[in-house]
């Protein structure tokens, strides 16, 4: 039996990882794909808890998370397109049009 | 058994995910999160909803990776120049924020576990169509998340659009704006290098 405690802490460090990632990388696509690791990682949470209290509903919420997902890819990576054909860069450092 | 794969799952995922993170080109980045996505997916499995793992599978490592490394490829990005992840500031500023996140999380779990042994039974596809298609709470939720991705692939056809030619005209006139600004800097780059040149000459000449 696998203590829930273990499965969220690997959720955690994983959420750490992606947050992490998504401060310090400076490539749109990868920061992006930082957010998917910390998706990964609420969905984990999401299942030990629903293991632990032997519902379902915390599955159906992976199932939201990950339609949620999709949507923000499809339309994230969209954008990239967009900015790249503009900008010629999807560095975030170079994409200052709206700073202050 | 399960105890086993469980952490060597977490231990790959873990792997994969410090891997995407770190790596320079986007294109090996892209392909240790697909290692991390399918660690979870085993994870899924051992901790008991098999319906989820094959989701996983198919909707983040297939549907979503080929997405991005689809995209990565058009843009053709290759490695990032000079980014090495040791000697940014950035990066030890984002190891310390996100130690702080991730100490004060555990801490949150360590002050209460709510581990209930509950051994899970039941078919498992099965029990989430009947959850999700019998209650009307999440029937709404369901029709709500069609809409979302039909919003979403509505936006991202706009976005992936043909520009007109009135958005190309001012696409290209901020471009020559921002190259007539960025002109300068070669000149001044150029007179520096002269600069340093000249004066290498003139400290080599003495000696010479």
């Amino acid at each position: 039996m696998i203590p829930t405690d273990h499965i969220v802490i690997l959720s955690t460090i994983l959420f750490t990882i992606g947050a992490a990632g998504m401060l310090f990388r400076r490539n749109a696509i990868v920061m992006l794909m930082s957010v998917e690791v910390m998706l990964n990682a609420a969905n984990l949470a999401l299942i030990g808890y629903a293991r632990a209290f032997d519902s379902l509903e915390g599955q159906l919420f992976v199932i939201f998370i990950m339609t949620v997902a999709a949507a923000e890819v499809a339309i994230g990576l969209a954008l990239f397109v967009t900015i790249y054909r503009t900008k010629r860069t999807i560095n975030t450092d170079s994409v200052d049009l709206l700073r202050w | 058994m399960s105890q086993f794969l469980f952490y060597f799952f977490g231990a790959m995922a873990i792997a994969g995910a410090l891997a995407m993170v770190l790596s320079r080109n986007p294109v090996y980045g892209a392909i240790f999160l697909i290692m991390t996505l399918i660690s979870i997916a085993g994870e899924f499995l051992i901790l008991g909803s098999p319906f989820l793992a094959a989701l996983q599978v198919l909707v983040y490592a297939g549907a979503i990776m080929v997405l991005y490394l689809f995209v990565i490829m058009l843009l053709n990005l290759g490695a990032s120049p000079d980014w090495r992840w040791w000697r940014s500031w950035r990066t030890y500023v984002g190891f310390v924020l996100t130690g702080i996140v991730g100490v004060v999380i555990v801490a949150s779990i360590r002050g209460e576990s709510p581990v209930l042994a509950v051994a899970y039974a039941g078919e498992n596809v099965k029990d989430i169509a009947t959850l999700l298609f019998s209650d009307p709470m999440m029937l709404f939720l369901m029709q709500a998340l069609a809409v979302l991705l039909l919003i979403a692939v509505i936006g991202a056809i706009y976005l992936g659009r043909q520009l007109t030619t009135e958005e190309e005209a001012i696409i290209e006139a901020r471009r020559a704006a921002e190259t007539r600004f960025i002109e300068p800097k070669p000149l001044t780059a150029s007179s520096e290098t002269v600069d340093v040149v000249a004066e290498k000459n003139s400290g080599e000449e003495p000696s010479a």
